[in-house]
This record gives C-alpha cells, sequence and structure tokens, in this order.
C-alpha cells in the first residue's frame, strides 16, 4: 500500500536552542498512528513541523498529490489549506460565533466553498446556534474534529486530544476518528496510554 | 462578505467598547461635518441676503451692527439719519432698487419695521395672504408670529415704544393686519411690516427720519468708490456689506478651524482607540486568530477578519455622523440663533465631505495594518501552544 505522508529524517530548532531530531515517517491510508512519548518529548513539535507551522533544519515533508514541503523554504502555498487537517490541543473557538458559524469560519479559512458537514455527524444536532462555551470538553473536542476533518485533505494531525477529557468521552473520541477517518490517515499524539488499544500503529519518542 | 460577517460577529462580541469607539471616532466626523456646513450656511446666508445690496446707509457706529441691525434685522440701530442726507445721494445715476427703512416699535417684542415697497417686493416668500399695506397703520405678520400671537386678517393691536417691550404704549395708534406672509429667509420672521408712514405717523412729534437705506450700485467701480466718498463728504456711515460680510466670513473661517483642529484631534484620539482595541483583541484570542492562519487562512483573508473590523467601526461612525446630522437638521429650529435657518442644498451637499471621508477610512484601516502585520509574524507554533 503506498503511503499518503511520507517524511524524511526532521531537524528542528526551537528558540532557547533546544534541537529535536526526528525519525523518517510514513502514514499510509485509512491508518490510525498514536504518537506516544512523555511531556517535553516533542511529540508537539513534530506535528508542527509536520504541519509546516514550524521552520525545519533539515528534511522534507511529501504528502501525495501537494507539493512537497522542503525544509529552509517556506511552507508551499496554500499547502495546509488542502493537504492537512488539524487539530490543535486548544479548539481555539471564536466565542463570537455560533458551533455553525465557527464550522463556516474554518471552511473559509481552507477555502472550501462546500457546505461544512452538520453537527448531527458528532452527535450535536440542535446545538448548532450554540456558543461553543456551553459544551463539555468533550462536546468541544467532536467539534474539533469535525473541523479537522472538513474538505479533503488525505492527512489529519491531532495534537493531545484526549488530554482534558474522561474515559468514557476519551472513547468516544476515538471511536469517532475511526469513523470518519475513510482514506486518510490519522497522527494522533498523546501521553495518554488509554489510547492505545484504538489504535494501529504507535509511534514512541524517547 | 463572509470576512465582514465575522468581523461583524467579532465586534458585537464587546459591542460596548466598539460601539464607544465608533462614538469618538463619530464625534471628530460630526464636529469637521458640522462645522463644514454651519460655515457653508452662514456664507450663503450672508451671500445670499446681501445679493443686491452694495450700499448700506447708516448712522455712524459699527458697520458689523449696521449690517446685523438693517439687513438682518438682529441688531439694534445706531440711530436714526437725515431724509434730505440720505436723498442728495440716492439720486446717483447708479444707484438701483433703493430700499428706504424706519424703524418703528415693537409689538411683544417683535420690530414693527417702517420700509417702503422696494423691500417687501424683494422678500422671497409664498404667496401673500391679504395684501401689503396701502395706508398707515395697516401691518402685514410673518405667519409665525401670527400663529404666535394668535393673530389674523383684521384683528388690531397697538406697539410699545422703542425696540423692546418695556418702554410704554402708543396706545392711541392702533395697528391693523392686512396681510400675512411665508418668507423663505428666517430673520424675516422676526419683523412686523409696515408702511414707512406708518412709523413717522405713531412717532408725530419728531421729524420723520430714515433708519437705514439699502441700495444696488449697478458700475462696479462706482461699488469700489461711493461708499468711501459718501463717508468723507457727509455725516452718514456708508457701508459696503460684501466687504464686511467678507470680513465676518474671515473670522468665522478662523473659528471654523480651531473646530476643525478639535475634530482631527478626536479623530487621532479615536484612530488610536481603535487601534489599542484591536490590538489587545488580537492578543487576547491569538490562539483563534493563528488557527486560522494554520488551517490555511491567506494573508488576505486575515487582512479582511482584522481590517474588516476597523471598516464596520469607521462605517457605524459614518452612521453616527449622518443620523446626527440629519437629527440637527431636523431640530435646528430649536439651537439655531433665531433669525437664522439651515439650506437644505447645503447640509446635505456631499461633495465637501469626501475628502474626510478618504481621510478617515485610511486612518481606520492605518489603525488595522499594526495589529495585522504583526499576526502575521508571529509563530504559529508558539501561539498554537501558548495561548
Amino acid at each position: 500500500m503506498s503511503w499518503v505522508l511520507q517524511s524524511t529524517e526532521l531537524e528542528i530548532s526551537l528558540e532557547g536552542g533546544k534541537t529535536f531530531v526526528f525519525p523518517p515517517l510514513e502514514l499510509l491510508p485509512g491508518e490510525l498512528v498514536l504518537l506516544q512519548g512523555n511531556s517535553g518529548s516533542g511529540k508537539s513539535t513534530w506535528m508542527h513541523a509536520l504541519a509546516g507551522l514550524l521552520p525545519m533544519h533539515s528534511g522534507h515533508v511529501e504528502i501525495t498529490g501537494h507539493p512537497i514541503y522542503h525544509a529552509s523554504s517556506p511552507t508551499p502555498r496554500g499547502w495546509r489549506r488542502h493537504a492537512l487537517g488539524l487539530m490543535p490541543q486548544r479548539a481555539f473557538f471564536w466565542n463570537s460565533l455560533s458551533l455553525n458559524e465557527n464550522l463556516a469560519l474554518a471552511a473559509w479559512s481552507k477555502g472550501l466553498t462546500a457546505e461544512p458537514a452538520p453537527l448531527g455527524r458528532v452527535g450535536l444536532a440542535g446545538k448548532e446556534g450554540q456558543s461553543a462555551r456551553t459544551l463539555s470538553l468533550g462536546e468541544q473536542q467532536r467539534v474539533n474534529a469535525l473541523r479537522a476533518f472538513m474538505g479533503t485533505a488525505p492527512v489529519i494531525l491531532a495534537d493531545e486530544p484526549t488530554a482534558s477529557l474522561d474515559d468514557m468521552h476519551a472513547e468516544q473520541l476515538l471511536h469517532l476518528f475511526r469513523e470518519i477517518l475513510g482514506d486518510r490517515a490519522m497522527l494522533v499524539s498523546s501521553h495518554d496510554a488509554r489510547l492505545a488499544p484504538f489504535v494501529d500503529r504507535i509511534i514512541t519518542l524517547p | 462578505m463572509k470576512a465582514l460577517h465575522f468581523a461583524f460577529r467579532a465586534l458585537w462580541h464587546r459591542k460596548a467598547t466598539s460601539f464607544f469607539v465608533a462614538v469618538i471616532w463619530a464625534l471628530g466626523m460630526i464636529g469637521l461635518a458640522m462645522t463644514t456646513r454651519l460655515e457653508r450656511t452662514a456664507e450663503a446666508q450672508l451671500t445670499r441676503t446681501l445679493e443686491g445690496t452694495d450700499l448700506l446707509l447708516a448712522a455712524k457706529g459699527s458697520p458689523t451692527q449696521a449690517i446685523l441691525a438693517h439687513v438682518f434685522h438682529r441688531d439694534q440701530a445706531s440711530g436714526n439719519i437725515s431724509i434730505a442726507e440720505a436723498e442728495k445721494w440716492l439720486s446717483h445715476p447708479d444707484l438701483s432698487h433703493v430700499r428706504r427703512l424706519a424703524y418703528g416699535d415693537n409689538y411683544q417684542g417683535y420690530r414693527i419695521l417702517g420700509s417702503d415697497s422696494a423691500t417687501w417686493n424683494g422678500v422671497s416668500r409664498q404667496p401673500i395672504l391679504g395684501r401689503w399695506p396701502e395706508g398707515a397703520l395697516e401691518v402685514v405678520l410673518p405667519r409665525s408670529i401670527a400663529e404666535r400671537q394668535g393673530l389674523a386678517l383684521g384683528d388690531h393691536f397697538h406697539g410699545s415704544h422703542g425696540a423692546v417691550d418695556d418702554l410704554g404704549d402708543h396706545d392711541e395708534h392702533h395697528y391693523t393686519v392686512v396681510g400675512i406672509v411665508t418668507p423663505d429667509q428666517a430673520f424675516w420672521n422676526e419683523v412686523i411690516w409696515t408702511s414707512l408712514e406708518s412709523v413717522w405717523a405713531v412717532h408725530e412729534h419728531s421729524a420723520p427720519e430714515y433708519t437705514a437705506v439699502l441700495a444696488r450700485i449697478e458700475s462696479p467701480m462706482t461699488r469700489l468708490m461711493l461708499p468711501g466718498q459718501i463717508q468723507r463728504q457727509s455725516p452718514l456711515m456708508a457701508v459696503s456689506p460684501a466687504m464686511e460680510a467678507n470680513r465676518m466670513v474671515g473670522w468665522m473661517n478662523q473659528g471654523g478651524a480651531i473646530l476643525r483642529l478639535i475634530s482631527w484631534l478626536l479623530t487621532g484620539i479615536a484612530s488610536l482607540s481603535m487601534f489599542l482595541l484591536l490590538q489587545s483583541h488580537i492578543r487576547e484570542r491569538l490562539g483563534e486568530y493563528a488557527l486560522v492562519r494554520a488551517m490555511g487562512g491567506t494573508w488576505g483573508q486575515i487582512a479582511a477578519l482584522v481590517l474588516g473590523q476597523n471598516l464596520l467601526l469607521a462605517l457605524l461612525a459614518f452612521a453616527l455622523t449622518y443620523a446626527t446630522l440629519a437629527l440637527a437638521y431636523a431640530t435646528s429650529q430649536w439651537w439655531l440663533p433665531a433669525g437664522f435657518s439651515l439650506y437644505a442644498d447645503l447640509w446635505w451637499d456631499l461633495q465637501p465631505d469626501q475628502l474626510w471621508w478618504v481621510l478617515h477610512l485610511f486612518l481606520a484601516l492605518f489603525a488595522g495594518l499594526g495589529p495585522w502585520v504583526w499576526l502575521q509574524k508571529i509563530p504559529l507554533h508558539r501561539a498554537l501552544v501558548d495561548s
């Protein structure tokens, strides 16, 4: 099976002089991969490097069907719009907007013209006009997931999606990922051991 | 349009501070708009009223007071002038449209103005109800005085001595209302017309005198020379209203310049407030903006979100400004000095506003430029992790 994301060894230097070297990575279609490691091991840094949010010293990232992102060159124009779906640890909803409007803002940011998927898809039908503040953390992460899966990006990167969730909500979220994943590949960073039974593969950072 | 919707919702979320900034912004614009309009109105009122009046003969005194008293009927006369002396100059061949005035008494504080048919024929007005005076002690009232005093055609009243109401009555002389008019120019609403003969009849123990004479001078050269000649060769004061009007406009413009400066200072404060409001909002919601960029939002989209907020605030300020102007226009009768009126064509002429529209829009966008560029420079990784 051919990969949807392939990355060479990536070298990243953060402010303050801390340097990370991440191993080569391949993600396959339909694959749900858990990136494990202790706090400070560089999970978020690796995810952000893969997403082009951090400048790299060396290496490159390729997502099938999209331009290659090389170290020391800017992220290809419009790359994140179409190649990646991002699910940051904090959902960062606009409190000034309703849930539906937050989804519309995400679609607009990604340059999508199609209507966003309905909230009913993540079990939140009827809450479209509400503010995200009225939702529980588990519900917020479901909307966060719906936003990340918007469009046709072949790769989804989720940073600590279960960090603040109890067991039941964490399990629900993992089931949701599996349900809407389809042919995409998903890399989930977490130090949460509860996720292990639900994923296809585990990568552990030292 | 979507960007403006999101920008609007962001403003609505902090509506009190947004409205406050728009109000400060509007205050600057209202200052500019009102100053321009009032200057133009005053200038037009002077120009339109003084049109056809190139010479004013009156008793020696202040030229400005003479214009206010005898053209706008808003001040006291400095005295009367001899009919013989005035007529000597009025025979000049270049003079036309000569209007002779004699101040009479007052009725309930309204001046009874003795004048000739040349004066009332020159009053721009709606068709008269009744007729102009044909005999002594006949008067024509402006509709406003008639309504306020409850007077109708055929009613009688007697005046009080002098220009104010408390110097004794002329009980033996009863005026009869023979006409009611609606003048176009507001200052005529404060005057009761009668004939010169009426005024002289009421003051039968004094020799007939004029209070002032107004005239048009046909020749430009005479317009320049004659007032000076009269000043030098007679006891009369000869005023060239056009020149005096230019001086008055000059004073008004100086006052206007100070008001404009204050308005621009307010605009500067509003611009700074707009910048601070936007900057603090973005710092507070940094993660949200960073995510828009992280999801693929372009420079243009971020600009639309950020600058759109300032643009909407500026538009709100524009709306507040023109709503205030409309309110000011509708209520002008309560706040304008009596005898003055606004001209709709000048008040709603937006052409002079266009320069400050552009400058205000530019300032609003400029106030958003810093936050927008800053937002483009922030490291997304840090913003998403640390916010």
